[in-house]
């Protein structure tokens, strides 16, 4: 075989395997188009067909017919990921401030603790925290989801406090001269340099919002507080044999975070990177 | 007049702390504290005004349970087995989306894609994808004159059709890795060919250990993921069929919500933490041994 | 002083954590003893057979389980008590089955109770044991309920330790339905077999079944070249392993056997009950009948196969036909086939009163309007439930006519069989999982049953 041949195959082979991935990433998420598009028999057909016969959004009609909700939850999905988002950025970020510019010995035995937190499995508290929310009435309430954001996340608080630490301490010092303190330093110096940070948690932050489960699933329990992810949960079981409508459902869940990662890529990848290879 | 400045700065330290004290009092002290409290009790429901102490009774119930010994085998399956393949899958990835070929930007979009679907709508999609009569998989392997599967149904078929969910919604650890890539110095590379080595040779002796810390990451994260997992079992087949997708914290919502036995749960809570704890320090012990730090040697 | 600082620290809030706990678990509201009746401080007198109608507005919650289509049946109920008492507003929290009952334990530890939800008499043990039901005996005596108008029978399955927790509101029966349009068509029942007889035996239906089950080629189950990896209809469609309740126990008891013995024991491994194991064994083997995969495949609740078009026979419930109306099916009923005897399950499902409710007047009016005449004959003319309350019975026959008289017949068929906590548990926490995929040929049947007799002791 010429080298020029050898070649060849080599780049096939290559296209095989990525065409292969490509196919095991975006064939699932093409199935759940094409379910959403067909009538409910046509989702019963044996062999099953790839295509749907025409476009039918029926399966959205039926959705919101028998899910009313629907709409209600995605406003609620919205309106938790934001106040997350808003207490995240101020709180993680003011407590990094702090571990980040003070010369005290508490700060080197406490952060220590902070990362420590990063590692706890948040299931092994999922009981007892349960508990710890009926006793102070916050369950079936929006509270046990908002308000750990707004005391500090550890993730958060690690970025923040390592950007922080990169910026220069000459400009602390000048704002001090001007006659400012602590705080002055934080809101005037710091933060309108820690753009990029901010950004990476806004985004982190709602994304881990909006996909949420776990919380949404145990903490509230009113149909009409529930969040999206919840909601989906409930379709599942009340319409069972309506393939079509569950697939929209899905499509629609997906919606505000596809339009999220179109616009904000850059910023996903690079807080990702920034994760693995300080971790 | 020094140690005043020092005293005042410490309490403004504390200031700017103080949400994070909160918090971390909050919702780890006091749940912490509470789980430990109650794994010692029969309390039923939180807060039952009669409950009793009864001493370790609630760890001796839990050992014997055959539930339990089921659903920690199922947990250490998807730890042991599940994490390598998983780690193993996004490392393929990556090298596979690293190649230089052209229009490979187009396949990069894809592979992060279904890490922002919500798992309640990736579990409808699997559950679409992977149904024994109107399911595409089925579909496309009876075209190779395969015969359907079930793949729910049995117990030896629905692990491995989770790890599969897991590698779809790796995006992350594909990234990370795909990052690490990229981050190898090329230097070295030709260094090692200079020696001769070939492109296996050159994987083993460059490539893993300049990318052994993300590996490290990668793997605490799976497994941490793999020791919770909870969604996938209560969606996909509400742990069956007959127990094999029962994890180790569905058992803990189980215990506490159908069987009505809150304080087992915490019990089982307890232990969890213990496990993950144990497995997480033998991690790193292990990661001292194999994971390359740049600035050494 | 060094050390010190970060010791006080932690030792400061692990002491403000064991605080809170502990005053936590003395003053709060959820009782986990028994049920007390509270209803002694009621100022109302109880006038004869109106219920009272409190002045202010107020809210109450009323949960239940259902399909989307069952669901809005309830909130056309719900609407015409809205309309007979304005001043209650009812929200309906509308769950699935499988979510419901551990939604009510969540609402239960969380003190989040809904004021009314409904409640299934096989599972009144299992919650009453945490005192969530608000004892009604004195409530129903001094507001003058009609409670002669409910069989006994259907009262008994309600109480707890002798006292009633919850009142019976409907007395649904499990049948067995057919697809008319697949028997008429001729390229879907191309040899002809007729609609089941009204009581059918199981010998005529898997018959029937057989000759309904096509492959693509149009082949039956048993001629040659039959294939059963392509099968595109199912002459019916049962899954007694998932339905252990419904349709298992009614059919052991139809061949004179029984799921669980007076003493709570297992009582699979009889002769007459293994004959039935092995019948439907021997039948999905067969592929007459759907297997647990194709089940699934097909949407996941074995009552509603006929409404994919696809399958010809299945057994369900009276109020199915609201599913099957909603999905525009053309459904026949019969009795479900029997071994021996006719038997059938009575359900009676009910609803009741959180223990804790703040509204308990606008719950009780609620509770007693749904249970009583005038809630029941609203039921009754939907058509789909079959009410438990006898002064609406009328009503009943007239809206439902001829073809639904079967639902009322079928309750001289009805079992006998209390639920236990024990019980409960087989039949919805232990035995899918141990039996049914065994039940449909993929697995040990003595392995199951065993482990099921040692996790019932």
């Amino acid at each position: 075989m010429t080298t020029s041949n050898r070649r060849v195959m080599k780049q096939t082979g290559k296209y095989v395997l990525l065409t292969a991935a490509l196919v095991l990433f975006a064939g699932p998420l093409v199935w759940m188009l094409s379910t959403m598009l067909k009538t409910k028999a046509e989702t019963y057909k044996v062999p099953p067909t790839l295509l749907p016969e025409s476009l039918n959004f029926e399966a959205f009609n039926r959705l919101f017919d028998v899910q009313p909700l629907m709409w209600r939850w995605i406003q609620n999905s919205f309106a938790i990921s934001a106040l997350v988002v808003l207490g995240a950025v101020l709180s993680s970020s003011i407590v990094a401030y702090g571990f980040s510019r003070f010369t005290t010995k508490y700060k080197d035995r406490l952060f220590p603790i902070v990362l420590m937190t990063l590692m706890i499995p948040p299931s092994i508290l999922m009981i007892p925290s349960y508990v710890l929310f009926t006793k102070l009435h916050w369950v079936d309430t929006w509270l046990p989801l908002i308000v750990p954001a707004w005391l500090g996340g550890a993730y958060y608080i690690f970025l923040f406090r390592q950007f922080f630490m990169t910026i220069p301490q000459e400009l602390d010092e000048a704002t001090y001269l001007d006659g400012g303190n602590r705080w002055t330093v934080f809101t005037r110096v710091i933060m309108p340099l820690s753009k990029p940070i901010v950004v990476t948690t806004v985004i982190f932050a709602f994304v881990n919002s909006w996909l949420d489960f776990l919380g949404p699933f145990l903490y509230i329990k009113s149909n009409s507080m529930f969040t999206l992810s919840v909601g989906l949960q409930l379709l599942i079981g009340q319409t069972s044999q309506d393939f079509p409508a569950l697939a929209a459902g899905a499509f629609i869940s997906i919606v505000p975070i596809g339009l999220l990662f179109l616009f904000a890529q850059r910023y996903i990848v690079e807080g990702v990177v920034l994760t693995g290879s300080k971790g | 007049m020094k140690s005043k400045l020092r005293r005042y700065d410490t309490l403004i330290f504390f200031l700017f702390i103080s949400p994070w004290i909160i918090g971390f009092s909050l919702f780890f002290l006091v749940p912490f504290g509470t789980s430990v409290f109650y794994a010692f009790t029969d309390a039923r429901l939180p807060g039952a005004a009669n409950y009793n102490f009864v001493g370790l009774s609630n760890f001796v119930d839990m050992f014997n349970n055959p539930i339990f010994s089921k659903s920690l085998g199922n947990t250490a399956y998807f730890v042991i087995i599940g994490v390598p393949i998983v780690t193993v899958g996004m490392l393929l990835l990556a090298m596979l989306l690293n190649m230089n070929v052209k229009g490979i930007a187009l396949y990069r979009t894809f592979y992060y894609l279904p890490t922002l679907v919500p798992i309640v709508a990736t579990v409808i999609i699997w559950r679409l994808v992977f149904n024994s009569e109107f399911g595409i998989l089925n579909a496309g392997l009876s075209v190779f004159g395969i015969g359907k599967i079930d793949w729910m149904g049995s117990e030896g078929l629905i692990k491995p059709v989770i790890i599969l969910l897991q590698i779809w919604i790796s995006g992350s650890g594909v990234l990370i890795f795909l990052a690490a890539l990229k981050n190898v110095p090329k230097h070295l590379y030709e260094a090692v060919l200079i020696d001769g080595a070939n492109k296996v040779q050159s994987f083993f002796r460059v490539t893993l250990p300049m990318i052994s810390p993300s590996i490290l990451f990668v793997v605490i994260i799976q497994t941490m993921y793999n020791f919770q997992m909870f969604t996938e079992a209560l969606l996909l087949t509400k742990g069956g069929p007959n127990y094999a997708a029962y994890t180790f914290v569905y058992n803990i919502y189980k215990s506490a919500f159908t069987d009505l036995k809150f304080s087992m749960a915490m019990t089982q809570s307890i232990f969890l933490f213990a496990l993950i704890s144990l497995v997480t320090f033998v991690l790193m012990k292990l990661s001292k041994r194999f994971v390359y730090y740049e600035g050494e040697k | 002083m060094k050390t010190n600082g970060k010791w006080l620290l932690g030792l400061f809030t692990l002491m403000l954590s064991m605080v809170v706990i502990i005053s936590g678990c003395g003053s709060n509201n959820n009782n986990g003893g028994s049920s007390e009746a509270t209803n002694g401080g009621q100022s109302n007198s109880g006038s004869a057979e109106q219920t009272e109608k409190p002045a202010e507005p107020v809210t109450i919650t009323y949960s239940q389980w259902g399909t989307a289509e069952e669901l809005q049946r309830t909130q056309e109920l719900l609407d015409k008590f809205m309309e007979a008492y304005p001043n209650i507003t009812v929200k309906l929290e509308g769950k699935d089955w499988g979510s419901y009952w551990d939604g009510l334990t969540a609402n239960a530890a969380g003190g989040t109770l809904p004021d009314v939800f409904k409640t299934s008499y096989a599972f009144i043990d299992k919650y009453a044991e945490l005192g969530i039901f608000k004892e009604l005996d004195g409530l129903l005596a001094d507001k003058g309920f009609e409670l002669g108008n409910i069989d006994e029978s259907l009262l008994g399955l309600h109480k707890y330790g002798g006292k009633q927790v919850s009142l019976p509101i409907d007395a649904n029966v499990i049948v067995w339905y057919y697809d008319k349009a697949i028997f008429a068509d001729p390229k879907k029942n191309p040899k002809n077999a007729p609609v089941p007889s009204l009581e059918p035996t199981w010998d005529e239906i898997i018959d029937i079944a057989t000759k309904l089950t096509l492959d693509k080629n149009g082949k039956n189950p048993g001629e040659a070249g039959f294939d059963g990896n392509n099968i595109v209809q199912w002459g019916m469609s049962v899954s007694p392993g998932s339905t252990m309740d419904w349709f298992l126990e009614p059919e052991l008891w139809s061949n004179g056997a029984k799921l669980v013995n007076d003493d709570g024991s297992l009582a699979l491994n009889t002769p007459e009950a293994r004959e039935v194991l092995d019948f439907f064994i021997d039948a999905t083997k067969k592929k007459i009948n759907t297997t647990p995969a194709q089940i699934e495949g097909l949407g996941g609740q074995v009552n509603l196969g006929i409404t994919t078009g696809k399958v010809a026979m299945n057994p369900g419930g009276n109020w199915n036909t609201t599913n099957f109306k909603e999905a525009n099916v053309d459904y026949g009923i019969t009795y479900l086939p029997k071994f021996k005897e006719n038997k059938t399950v009575v359900q009676p499902a009910g609803i009741a009163i959180s223990h804790n409710t703040k509204h308990e007047d606008a719950a009780y009016t609620l509770l007693a309007w749904l249970a009583g005449p005038e809630g029941q004959t609203e039921l009754a003319k939907q058509g789909y439930s079959i009410p438990a309350n006898k002064a609406a019975s009328d009503a009943y026959i007239a809206t439902a006519g001829e073809t639904n008289k079967i639902f009322l017949d079928a309750q001289q068929f009805g079992i006998i069989s209390p639920f236990t906590v024990k019980k409960t548990d087989l039949v919805w926490t232990y035995g899918e999982q141990s039996l049914k995929n065994p039940l449909a040929g993929d697995g040990d049947v003595d392995a199951a049953i065993k482990d099921l007799e040692s996790k019932l002791k």
